[in-house]
């Protein structure tokens, strides 16, 4: 056990802060756009540098992934972009020849966005439950139905999107992937509110979209076995960098409270460290989960434990934010900026399996607890 | 960077497994008949009471090693003064330079005690008569701080027939108090210790009873999970509700947090400078402190009314979680500590 930087690791941070430094100057002050930025990363060799030189990465251990994320936030620059960690090693894992070569370069390099179609408006939690219909007529998929919760939609080249193909067999083999470009006709994108003021995540609408009959991934009926493979990494806070996001607001926070005199209050002052703890928690448990991924061993329990202990450091972040500014944060004086950051840390315990979803997996298939018998 | 135990540590901890199993205690009634001396004479034979004694200046094992043995002994609720007699007490007398004394230590020749303030918040002076003395039924001697500037000195406090045993709610430990109007010699031993030296060693006692915390918790949960696997109620497995499930596994998530930030504070002590070692130790312990106590109601609830019952293990277990989140300071103290670090204070 050795948490210090191995000689090639320090090598390897030292190489990325000068890099980040003058990428970071040469903006100005500026914000990158995201495409501008995910561009600049993978021209520097930063993006799917886990992934193996086969994969076309550069087969580093997934531990350098926790260095990029800190160093990145540290540097003040976005997040690193997460669709290459998932969607791009899904693809690669399940896509046919031609798809690889159609898809992986460019979701490397930033020149495909992808947005993620799988969770409906009946179909949350639940996601197999879900009732968009994908049908083959003649060369084409043509699909209809409606998805919720398709973040960056509004943003996004292409779609993976989860569709029910065979509507006769059981509802877990009946499910496939297909590639959606979101420029065919029939797709339509309305961006949601959430609580927190902002519009990250859409509303999609499929409308007879027509797609070439190639453009599914893997088999027909393959998609859940597909998208569980995927959804391993989206829960990750360590693939998705999460943690450097959350450190950084605590970071601004504590900067307010101590400009604004607010951590005179002793329930101020524990609140924020309590903050720092369970963020600390949450980064430890993420090292640990990419140290394990390294020796081959990951423990199976990682990713619900993962997800609880995310939730736990975000809403303790988003209390925080209350407590520290108080009535101020209540009576707007603060433009809203507090109590927009708690809401925003509410979906944590929702989105990417709910935290009750987190604790049946836990419960049943770690700790061996019976599944009730009820259906 | 390698957040996981090496193959030697794997060892280690499956050596520690065993041993804390054989002089560990799995009902209430085994604390009528535990046998100190025996588990001492296992813990010298073993080595562990010598992790941190140096050579060439360098502690034999570091915390990693200390965090392991400790989360196996609390695990299985052994009721030895491993951590007061033998881990902490040789950290101090190497800090003093008393290498000889903490090699005799190691080998079982001499048992020491420590004297702790009444807050459990650390060390105690060696006039503070209302001291307690933590470390098995009869130490030979205790070991005291008389805090001078910013560093301390190391005092023997001979313990005689000055203190009598407190009936302390963990039955695992051994409390002792002065008797009123006692009188006791005190010695000042050893070279000065270093305020940074002081730290460093308040890093590894948090972190070692951190340890002994997670280990008893999380052996607790697994017992009351495997308790749900079998008792019927209403013709199922009570495990197989929902309501217990979420439970579990909340504690489950809880245990895991404990272990992986009682791993970084442990391998803090000997990789970090003693500020930054204190605050991973501090903040591995306002974690435990923060879900010890919870995980340790869940246990007792989950059991039901058998869990009430004072010959049932559930209270035992409940019993350690208390005095281990109250050593070196709860949840709170901590917080009031990492907050003051961290903004540039003490």
């Amino acid at each position: 056990m050795d948490y210090r930087d191995s000689a090639e690791e320090a090598a390897y941070r030292a190489t990325l802060r000068d890099w980040l430094t003058t990428y970071v100057a040469a903006l100005d002050g500026r914000k990158p756009a995201y495409r501008e930025w995910h561009r600049a990363l993978f021209e520097a060799g930063y993006i799917g540098q886990t992934w193996t030189v086969e994969e076309g990465g550069k087969g580093l251990p997934s531990t350098y992934d926790a260095i990029l994320n800190h160093e990145v936030a540290k540097a003040g620059a976005p997040s690193v972009p997460s669709n290459p960690a998932y969607l791009g090693r899904t693809l690669f894992k399940f896509g046919s020849e031609a798809q690889k070569e159609q898809f992986l370069l460019p979701t490397l390099n930033g020149d495909i966005q992808w947005c993620q179609g799988f969770s409906e408006p009946g179909a949350g939690s639940d996601l197999a439950a879900m009732r968009t219909r994908a049908e083959l007529v003649g060369d084409e998929w043509v699909i209809s139905g409606q998805k919720l919760w398709t973040s960056a939609a509004h943003e996004s080249d292409w779609c993976f999107l989860l569709a029910r193909s065979e509507p006769d067999r059981p509802r877990h083999k009946g499910i496939s992937v297909f590639l959606v470009d979101m420029s065919r006709p029939g797709v339509g994108v309305r961006p949601i509110r959430t609580t927190d003021g902002e519009s990250h995540t859409c509303e999609t609408f499929w409308d007879d979209v027509r797609i070439p009959k190639e453009n599914i991934l893997g088999e027909r009926g393959e998609g859940w076995p597909i998208a569980m493979w995927a959804l391993q990494f989206e829960r990750g806070p360590a693939h998705l960098g999460i943690v450097p996001p959350l450190q950084r607001s605590l970071a601004e926070l504590e900067g307010v409270a101590k400009e604004r005199g607010l951590s005179e209050s002793v329930d101020v002052r524990r609140a924020l460290a309590k903050a720092y703890v369970d963020l600390q928690v949450l980064d430890l448990n993420s090292l640990t989960q990419l140290s394990m991924q390294v020796q081959g061993k990951p423990s199976g329990s990682d990713g619900p434990v993962a997800k609880l202990l995310w939730a736990i450091g975000a809403q303790s972040l988003g209390h925080a934010w209350l407590e520290a500014l108080g009535p101020d944060a209540l009576l707007g004086l603060d433009d809203g900026h507090a109590v927009s950051q708690y809401f925003h840390s509410r979906p944590a315990s929702v989105y990417g399996g709910s935290a009750q979803i987190q604790r049946n997996l836990l419960s049943q298939r770690f700790m061996g607890m019976p599944r009730s018998v009820a259906k | 960077m390698l957040a996981v135990l090496d193959p030697e540590q794997e060892m280690l901890k499956k050596t520690a497994r065993s041993l804390a199993a054989s002089v560990g205690v799995k009902n209430p009634q085994d604390l009528e008949s535990v046998d100190e001396e025996k588990a001492w004479r296992a813990l010298t034979d073993t080595g562990f009471l010598g992790l941190r004694l140096r050579q060439d200046g360098q502690p034999l094992a570091s915390g990693v090693e200390a965090m392991i043995v400790a989360q196996e002994l609390g695990g299985a609720l052994a009721a030895t003064p491993f951590l007061w007699s033998g881990l902490l007490a040789v950290e101090l007398l190497e800090l003093a330079g008393l290498s000889d004394i903490a090699e005799s230590v190691a080998g079982g020749q001499e048992r020491p005690g420590l004297l702790l303030g009444t807050d459990l918040l650390g060390l105690a002076g060696p006039d503070d008569v209302h001291a307690v003395l933590v470390g098995g039924v009869q130490p030979d001697y205790a070991l005291a701080m008389r805090r001078d500037g910013s560093g301390g000195r190391l005092v023997r406090v001979e313990v005689g027939d000055a203190f009598a045993p407190r009936a302390a709610a963990d039955f695992t430990a051994h409390v002792a108090g002065r008797v009123a109007g006692s009188s006791v010699a005190t010695e000042d031993i050893g070279q000065p210790i270093a305020a940074a030296d002081l730290d460093r060693w308040l890093a590894l006692a948090l972190t070692a009873v951190s340890a002994d915390c997670a280990g008893s918790i999380r052996s607790a949960l697994d017992g009351v999970v495997d308790y749900t696997k079998h008792r019927i109620a209403y013709e199922v497995p009570i495990g197989s509700f929902q309501a217990l499930q979420h439970l579990c596994a909340d504690a489950f998530a809880a245990c895991e947090g404990a272990v992986t930030t009682n791993s970084y504070a442990a391998w803090s002590v000997d990789g970090l400078d003693p500020r930054e070692a204190l605050l991973a130790a501090r903040t591995a312990k306002a974690w435990v402190a923060s879900v010890a106590r919870e995980v340790a109601e869940t246990v007792m609830q989950i059991y039901g009314g058998i869990g009430q019952t004072w010959e049932h293990i559930a209270h035992i277990y409940a019993r350690r979680a208390l005095f281990d989140t109250a050593l070196f300071g709860g949840e709170n103290y901590q917080l009031d500590q990492i907050y003051a670090m961290r903004s540039g204070g003490n």
